[in-house]
């Protein structure tokens, strides 16, 4: 079998070839057109003196290019490597360094974001228009890659400051799209959303189950992500995927008009907590929608534990969040404690998986893969951090973070990480981060505290926006004093939320 | 009625708010810099219903329409033509 992710397009490129595979910034593509566009691409990247495979960066964003990149890289038999244009210069040159790419596909805005230190850290090869593309060759198959082959490396925050690459295989995204497919049904017909980014693992669901099933795919422009009601109602898309804020945001400015989207059939909510509130006023706007809260991590391949709006909905006592559901098939949960001892039904721990979706670990860090993917009597588990409990009908429920891992609108971010920059920018271990403030477990900012005589808030955020992506930004940069500490000298984080929560003219 | 002092004034206070003393002109970008987010978003949507009577339920809007002083004051006329 050929676990190649390219190789389902291949097969409708032939089959069903004029059928729509991507419909971006003003360009239809079908399966006959987006596959012979992946094999060229994939041609150009082979070119030349034979090597082992590597990674491809694809810098690009809800363009062709994109999408002509993931899968060129994949059919080539090498892994792609997501890069956001948006990520500032020195964001860029640091991942480049690390990534060592055999060559980068760029779109217009990723050929913009190579500029200085980030153009020095490029490889020899970019890939900027295809009319550089070799002609295609009709005989020319995806590559054949086995089940641990890496597909993916998708960075994730890291507290030390540097980014964690998580090395996904074939075998895991296979299972993923194979599993949805048995759970959801999905059919040629469907009209996917993406509006996840290419750098959130989201997308990979959205690419690869849609030319899956040969549906069509829908990048959501980055204008209309903010409201997204008539982007869903012109392209009349059937199967919907975001982030909750999305629901959230729509809801809190009375933007959901009950029986707005009769198309959607699906609608799946992943990557920070679902407010009840929000996914009921999705379910009226979406009458003919299934609504789904799905928990996920990069580690274990985009989804893992699912929970379909119900009547009456499963709820997290005292958060007004949908609970987190049950394990997705092939997934084994666990709750732990800190010495990876399975807890029973009741206690709070650790949320443990445990399958065919768990990732390889951490880039050239071996450290940390053994630490958050320990082996136990044979088994790889990933210990994903969440703070979770399972009630007596088996629901998990998520009760918050056991380390100082916060979501942003979906992105995940390493308090740590902020503050590892923050010491570097003030030349002081006097800092901090916290999120705040935050709404139904999900933060709407990040403030930065530090006690600077030298450095004004201005010139922290510059820099900040220069090393960090920008939704990990502080949004807020306030000077104390003096930090407050807890009695074992550790920063006192609720002392800082408590500054927060002061009324402004008390600061 | 001039509506781009008050809008400005807003801009100003969310941005400050944040710590961003930078001067802006009529035509800089606010949300796809990156200098606004989501949250300040929201504050200057509810901003324009109350002050100006833009009915974003019915309308629906693009980021675009919101990106600098001088497309919010354009999205304010427009919203207030008679129909």
């Amino acid at each position: 079998m050929n676990f190649n992710l390219a190789h389902p397009v291949y097969e409708h490129g032939r089959n069903n070839g004029s059928r729509l595979a991507v419909s971006v910034g003003g360009v239809d593509l079908s399966y006959a057109e987006l596959s012979a566009l992946a094999q060229r691409t994939a041609r150009w990247l082979t070119a030349g003196p034979s090597r082992s495979p590597g990674f491809v960066g694809v810098l690009a964003s809800r363009s062709v290019e994109a999408y002509v990149g993931v899968l060129g890289a994949c059919w080539a038999g090498d892994a792609y490597v997501p890069l956001n244009p948006q990520l500032p210069e020195q964001r860029l040159a640091q991942l480049l360094r690390i990534i060592q790419p055999v060559a980068l596909v760029v779109d217009e805005a990723g050929r913009k974001a190579l500029s200085g230190c980030a153009r020095e850290a490029c490889p020899p090869r970019i890939l900027s228009g295809f009319h550089e593309l070799p002609p295609g060759d009709p005989q020319d198959r995806p590559s054949t890659v086995d089940a641990e082959h890496t597909a993916y490396m998708i960075f994730t925050s890291g507290s030390t400051g540097v980014p964690k690459g998580v090395l996904v295989p074939t075998r895991a995204v296979c299972h993923l799209v194979k599993m949805l497919q048995d759970l959801y049904s999905f059919r040629p017909e469907d009209r996917f959303s993406k509006a996840y980014n290419l750098s959130f693992d989201g997308s990979v669901h959205d690419m690869f189950t849609s030319w899956y099933v040969g549906a069509s795919l829908h990048p959501v422009p980055a204008s209309q992500l903010m409201a997204p009601m008539k982007f869903i109602q012109e392209r009349q898309l059937t199967v919907w995927t975001s982030v909750p804020s999305t629901a959230v945001f729509l809801e809190q400015l009375k933007m959901l008009q009950p029986g707005a989207f009769p198309s959607l059939r699906y609608s799946i909510f992943s990557g920070e907590p679902l407010p009840l509130r929000s996914a009921l006023a999705w379910r009226r706007a979406a009458p003919n929608s299934e609504v789904d809260n799905i928990c996920g991590h990069t580690e274990c391949c985009v989804f893992s534990t699912l929970e379909r709006l119900s009547d009456p909905p499963n709820v997290t006592p005292n958060r007004g969040l949908v609970a987190i559901g049950k394990p997705l098939p092939g997934f084994e949960a666990a709750v732990f404690d800190n010495t990876c001892t399975c807890l029973p039904p009741g206690n709070e721990g650790e949320l443990a998986l445990s399958g065919p979706q768990v990732a390889k670990g951490y880039f050239q860090d071996p450290e940390r893969t053994a630490a958050r993917f320990p082996v136990i009597n044979g088994k790889t588990w990933y210990r994903t951090g969440d703070l979770v409990c399972q009630d007596e009908s088996g629901i998990y429920h998520h009760l918050g973070r056991i380390d100082h891992q916060v979501k942003i609108l979906g992105h995940r971010v390493e308090l740590g990480e902020i503050e590892a920059h923050l010491s570097q920018i003030c030349d002081s271990d006097s800092v901090a981060a916290v999120a705040w403030p935050v709404d139904h477990g999900s933060a709407r900012g990040i403030v930065a505290f530090h006690c600077s005589e030298v450095r004004s808030p201005q010139e922290i955020r510059d820099a900040m926006r220069q090393r960090l992506p920008r939704y990990a930004v502080p949004t807020q940069v306030l000077r104390l004093p003096t930090m407050p500490l807890t009695t074992n000298g550790k920063v006192d984080r609720a002392a800082l939320i408590e500054v927060l929560e002061r009324p402004p003219e008390v600061w | 009625m001039n509506e781009k002092p008050a809008v400005r004034e807003l801009v100003q206070s969310l941005l400050r708010r944040k710590g961003d003393e930078n001067d802006f002109s009529d035509s800089d970008s606010l949300i796809a810099s990156g200098r606004l987010d989501s949250v300040d978003t929201i504050a200057l949507l509810v901003f324009l219903e109350e002050q100006y009577r833009v009915d974003f339920a019915e309308r629906g809007f693009d980021v675009d329409e919101l990106d600098s002083i001088d497309s919010i004051v354009a999205l304010v006329r427009a919203s207030q033509l008679p129909v």
